[in-house]
């Protein structure tokens, strides 16, 4: 386990400041994420947890400006490398796209072209960002799939992805995606259409990556169990806005927000070896033409007061790595400590 | 809960009156073209009075199927399946339709079960309709949605108001009271919680455990989320291609599971808690599951199994009384070496049934 410190002291690769986006509908413009500041720093898990409709796609297909068609920026800016995102040009976003900052899906099926071999969309990208001739690209392509523990890649690389499980897929993306040595690597939610034992080794194969090749990752889930095997620090997300935020070990063992606090609260947890239920935070999200002033997780929060529903709390510093959007941050935070 | 003392002549559950849902020697082919791919092969399992089964397995081990079968939505190949001690198959399509009021199933997409065209009271009241239970129109079925409603959790006056107004944990509310509302014996919910947002996930597991507590409806709850299958299960039940490979008090097989795909299974989950996740002993399980339509010879886990000796591909286990209640399909042990990893180290070869 790498020091932490000299994690946050490192220069962040990817920076991202007061950042807004927003999503034209047929019924109105609407905020999906709102005010967000962070940093990526080199060479660490950054894990991203939300439900869905909390912003997490959006803010991390903003990073090589990918969000879809009425999706737009509304507001702040990214740099990646110090260089300002929302300035580059097409050319400028392509040098990136794919071989500085590579995704992962969550759906292997349709992010592969089911029409073309498996090795056909592998030397097309192995070819276009690395300049390489076909058969040099197609050794390339081979030691990559070994890379990512597809047995007999030699043969493999000729499947079509209909001939592959969804796990070989899933495989096949992530060797897609470091096959240009990114900086940094966004996995979205990618063992979220998997089964649970091939989603543990495709965790351990991004955790393996990360170590071997210092990638930056950055890791979406909406499963916080996830999230404390393999990720350093981790932002939560609701309703667009960040709500806590800190190193895996502050968050998950004093949580400071009631929010992430019931999170953790509502997972069954055998090996706590207790028998109470499960806690439940009532009611669902707010949709995105639902949100009202004040904190927007008020209408479900059991601790909140008047002022939660008068005043959107700001982002609270607890300690220099860890924060956390709440009126009652400080209180909560001690409960949590005591607990 | 249904801890029971290990005799053995109780039954699986260790129950003494008639099972709810008795399942034996059932097996369920597709035919996939050049040969049968074998869904369910060969499983037998009953669910006591108010027993809540969990059944856990990785996609394509025949879960859903089994579920399909129970309710007599497929023909089954071979094997009886017997509702409240009625053997189903004998049972005409007509018959069958007033029987299923005894067994009903919450699915796991609440968007796509439920008609989006029909008010929530409508698609209440239907089954309550079509059982003979109340009359269209009366009074007795007005009641009888409002208190339905109640018992999920929702306000009654959302009775008017169509599946599209609501979020996936109202839904999946609406899923269940349909379940509930001809008042069955059994309610299979198949992957009922999977669909959802995390924090919604808990109040359908609460909701569905206060059910069963106050109404003693029996589950067989069907989900690849061990822990919330531990939460809730009396019993658990582990399939692996179509067979049945670990079967006991939910407690002891989330505790001390002894095949090594259950282990395996348990290791893959993550655990909310960092310093445990980067202390545990992980396990992970390598490899995939190999087709249904061309299992591997003896015992169907062998491929994955780090415990795996030459014996295992020539004969199939059969499951077996390892401790008190507590069964599993493995060669490598048996009641008076119960672990695994022990008897490895000590060199023991096939010594299981």
């Amino acid at each position: 386990m790498e020091n932490k410190d000299q994690i946050l002291g490192s220069n962040p690769i990817l920076k991202v400041e007061n950042l807004s986006i927003a999503f034209k509908t047929d019924t109105g413009v609407y905020p999906a994420v709102e005010g967000v500041d962070f940093e990526v720093y080199e060479g660490e898990i950054l894990a991203i947890v939300g439900e869905s409709g909390a912003g997490k796609s959006a803010l991390t297909a903003s990073f090589a400006r990918l969000l879809p068609r009425n999706g737009k920026i509304a507001g702040g800016k990214i740099f990646f490398k110090g260089k300002d995102i929302l300035a580059l040009d097409e050319k400028g976003l392509r040098k990136i796209r794919g071989s500085e900052i590579a995704y992962v899906f969550q759906d292997p099926m349709t992010s592969l072209n089911p029409y073309l071999r498996i090795s056909t969309q592998l030397i097309e990208v192995l070819r276009l960002h690395l300049g390489v001739n076909k058969s040099e690209a197609r050794k390339t392509a081979i030691n990559l799939l070994e890379k990512v523990h597809i047995p007999d890649a030699e043969k493999r690389i000729d499947s079509f992805p209909f001939e592959l499980s969804g796990g070989m897929r899933q495989r096949v993306m992530i060797a897609m995606a470091i096959a240009c040595n990114p900086k940094i690597l966004i996995a979205d939610e990618p063992t979220m259409a998997l089964d649970v034992t091939i989603a543990a080794q495709i965790l351990e194969l991004i955790s393996e990556l990360n170590a071997k090749n210092k990638t930056s990752t950055v890791l979406i889930t909406h499963d916080l169990g996830v999230v404390a095997g393999i990720a350093e620090r981790v932002i939560v997300l609701y309703a667009g806005r960040i709500f806590e935020a800190g190193r895996i070990g502050e968050v998950f063992s004093s949580p400071a927000n009631p929010y992430t606090k019931g999170l953790l609260q509502s997972i069954p947890n055998p090996a706590d070896g207790r028998q109470k239920e499960p806690e439940q935070i009532p009611g669902a999200p707010p949709r995105l033409d639902e949100i009202k002033a004040g904190c927007r997780f008020a209408p479900r929060c059991q601790y909140a007061e008047e002022v939660c529903f008068q005043e959107e709390p700001k982002l609270y510093k607890i300690s220099p790595s860890h924060s956390s959007r709440c009126h009652f941050a400080e209180k909560i935070h001690k409960s949590s400590q005591a607990a | 809960m249904s801890e029971s003392s290990g005799n053995t002549d109780r039954g699986q559950s260790g129950r003494l009156d008639r099972p709810v849902l008795e399942i034996s020697g059932l097996k369920v082919y597709f035919n996939s073209g050049k040969n049968f791919v074998r869904a369910v092969d060969g499983i037998s399992l009953e669910i006591g009075r108010g027993e809540v089964l969990g059944l856990v397995g990785e996609s394509g081990c025949g879960k859903s199927t089994l579920a399909r079968a129970a309710l007599k939505l497929i023909r089954p190949n071979s094997g009886s399946i017997k509702i409240c001690g009625e053997e189903v198959s004998r049972l005409s399509e007509r018959q069958m339709r007033q029987f299923r009021k005894k067994i009903q199933i919450v699915f796991q997409d609440p968007s796509s079960s439920l008609d989006p065209r029909m008010k929530v009271r409508d698609i209440i009241s239907e089954p309550i309709v079509n059982f003979q239970l109340a009359r269209r129109k009366s009074r007795d079925l007005e009641a009888a949605v409002e208190n339905l409603l109640k018992s999920v959790g929702l306000d009654p006056s959302f009775a008017d108001r169509y599946p599209n107004e609501f979020s996936g944990g109202q839904r999946q509310r609406i899923g269940i009271a349909r379940a509930l509302a001809p008042k069955p014996e059994i309610i299979i919910a198949d992957e009922p919680i999977s669909a959802l947002d995390v924090s919604i996930q808990a109040q359908i597991l609460n909701l569905l455990n206060r059910l069963r507590r106050q109404s003693g409806i029996a589950l067989m709850f069907i989900s690849h989320d061990l822990r919330a299958v531990e939460y809730i299960s009396d019993r658990i039940a582990v399939m692996y291609l179509g067979r049945l490979v670990e079967i006991g008090p939910s407690k002891r097989v989330y505790s001390e599971p002894l095949m090594p795909y259950t282990r395996g299974l348990i290791s893959a989950l993550p655990v909310p808690d960092p310093e445990v996740e980067r202390k545990r002993k992980r396990y992970i399980l390598q490899g995939e599951t190999p087709s249904p339509a061309d299992p591997p010879s003896g015992c169907r886990f062998r491929t994955r199994c780090q415990f795996a000796i030459e014996e295992c591909s020539k004969r199939e286990p059969t499951l077996s009384e390892i401790r008190p209640s507590h069964f599993a399909a493995c060669l490598r042990i048996n009641a008076e070496n119960p672990d695994i990893e022990e008897n490895q180290k000590r060199g023991l070869g096939a010594i299981g049934a």
